[in-house]
């Protein structure tokens, strides 16, 4: 089978195993509206107004919220497959199949985020309605909303990649894992909008690939968003995406080249 | 030997053997304590845009954070094979502590050590002094509340993995429900309405583990830390009960449970 056909197959590979895994997914979707409840109750409680932001209400920093939290949950904890592999010995097998290990973790990684990001948009948009009493995004921006939540999750996948790698050398992909997950959050934005941070923090934060993983997609609630921002949103979204597919590559052949020397 | 001689004997042991790789333990516990630090930007943020959350401000943030830490690194350092015990039962390796003269939930207990925890639990002393404008004559009542959310997060989670006693494949539902309380225990929760109030008061126990010891000491209230130490001996009766409810199903071969 062609390589490409083969990445196909193992994409859908990830997207069906996805949804035969319905309590996972029910558990996903109970953590994941717990967390908005509780945000919720926060925002809701939150003097919004002291900000100074124009236009800005509870209601769009719990939406806001609602993407950062698909973003961030729908792919899982890729590094920890690829350590347990690694700690197994079971990666072993997979150096044997004709598609490369990597590629073929990343493809069916795709499928699995790609419905738990369509299920989890879903219930998240209902939830955040429920949960705000409005209805804060634009029925034209839900495509392209979507898409810039699917880059953005894709590019959280890519880096699992290579931070599960770092087992093979610290015996441990945690300590990298913490690092990341963290960065992701306070320079992402994960619970409040970039442009509510200290301008310097903020203005760095931007500057940062975090940035474009969970702001760029979130930003579409925000009051003042523009259907031409999306332009931008997708332009930092490919570079990073570019930037990032570069480590994972890099990364994974100093991996392959350390397991065919010296074993897993 | 006595019980809390062996306890502490098992305490002991479970402790050092988390240190047999010393590197990588310290790395652990470092990363912790950075990974709570910075975390904790996202509230400093927040009260920098923010004057309070109704009524809570960032010391009462902090000292709710420390708390939440303290227990969880506490249960993680001590009891860190109370998150494997799902997987125990179902691999039929309860054995090796069925066979013991002693009553098997300790030695289950203190079979694993998280040395993650210790990050954890440095951290809360930043939380609780540096960012919570504690004293050290606080110090006795913090870490006395605090180690009572231990016992409770503890509790707690025998009651999660026991289900393994009934339930097949629950090694992955019980993680999901541990990570839910503690993702619960690091939030304010003084702003829920009272249906959620309830649940967090009984199903979920958060409240006992860090909103009654932040209203403890932020009011000075002594009937609220005596609710928190009677809380966390409550829950620890109903937890040895319920394990050994499911104790009395267990047949070593679980693993076809697993399978069917």
């Amino acid at each position: 089978m062609p390589r490409r056909e083969a990445l196909w197959a193992l994409i859908a590979l990830g997207w069906r195993r996805a949804a035969a895994d319905r309590f996972g997914i029910l558990a996903r979707l109970g953590f994941f509206v717990l967390i908005l409840g509780i945000f919720a109750a926060v925002f809701n409680a939150t003097p919004v107004a002291e900000a100074g932001v124009a236009g800005l209400k509870a209601a769009h920093l719990i939406w806001y919220l609602t993407i950062t939290e698909i973003v961030v949950l729908a792919p899982g904890y890729p590094s920890r497959t690829i350590e347990n592999d690694i700690q197994s010995g079971d990666i072993a097998a997979g150096l044997l199949r004709p598609v490369p290990y990597g590629l073929g973790f990343l493809a069916e990684q795709w499928g699995t985020t790609l419905y738990r990001a369509l299920v989890m948009s879903v219930t998240g948009a209902a939830a955040a309605y429920l949960l705000s009493g409005a209805w804060v995004l634009p029925l034209w921006s839900l495509p392209f909303t979507f898409a810039a939540i699917v880059l953005g999750c894709a590019m959280i996948v890519l880096v699992g990649l290579p931070v599960g790698y770092t087992c093979a050398w610290f015996g441990a992909s945690a300590p990298a894992f913490l690092v990341w997950q963290k960065s992701l959050f306070v320079f992402g934005g994960l619970m409040l909008p970039l442009t509510l941070y200290p301008s310097a923090l903020g203005a760095f934060a931007r500057a940062t690939p975090f940035a474009a993983i969970l702001y760029a997609p979130a930003s579409a609630v925000l009051p003042g968003f523009a259907p031409v921002d999306f332009a931008g949103v997708f332009a930092s979204q490919i570079v990073w995406l570019a930037a990032f597919a570069l480590l994972a590559w890099s990364i994974d052949r100093a991996a392959m080249l350390r397991f065919t020397r010296r074993g897993t | 030997m006595n019980t809390l001689g062996y306890l502490a004997t098992l305490a002991r042991h479970n402790v050092r053997a988390g240190f047999a790789q010393a590197r990588l333990a310290a790395t652990a516990a470092v990363v912790m304590f950075l990974n709570n630090l910075v975390f904790f930007v996202s509230w400093m943020i927040y009260f920098g845009n923010f004057s309070s959350l109704r009524g809570w401000t960032l010391k009462d943030i902090s000292v709710m954070y420390g708390i939440s830490a303290w227990s969880f690194g506490l249960m993680l350092v001590l009891a860190g094979g109370v998150r494997d015990i799902a997987r125990t039962i179902t691999d039929g390796a309860l054995d090796v502590h069925l066979g013991r003269p002693r009553h098997p939930l300790p030695s289950l207990l203190c079979s694993r050590s998280g040395v993650s925890g210790w990050g954890d639990m440095a951290s809360a002393f930043v939380f609780w002094f540096w960012f919570g404008d504690l004293t050290p004559a606080d110090l006795p009542v913090v870490v006395g509340l605090a180690s009572a959310g231990a016992a409770i997060l503890t509790a707690m989670m025998v009651v999660i993995q026991s289900a393994a006693f009934w339930v097949p494949k629950s090694a992955g539902m019980a993680d999901d429900l541990f990570n839910m309380l503690v993702s619960i225990t690091v939030y304010p929760q003084h702003t829920y309405g009272m249906v959620v109030r309830v649940l967090l008061f009984t199903v979920l126990p958060a409240a006992f583990i860090s909103l009654l010891p932040v209203e403890a000491i932020r009011e000075g209230a002594a009937w609220k830390a005596a609710a928190t130490i009677a809380a966390a001996v409550g829950y620890g009766w109903i937890a040895t009960w319920i394990f050994e409810r499911g104790l009395k199903r267990y047949t070593s071969g679980n693993k076809f449970l697993e399978v069917r």
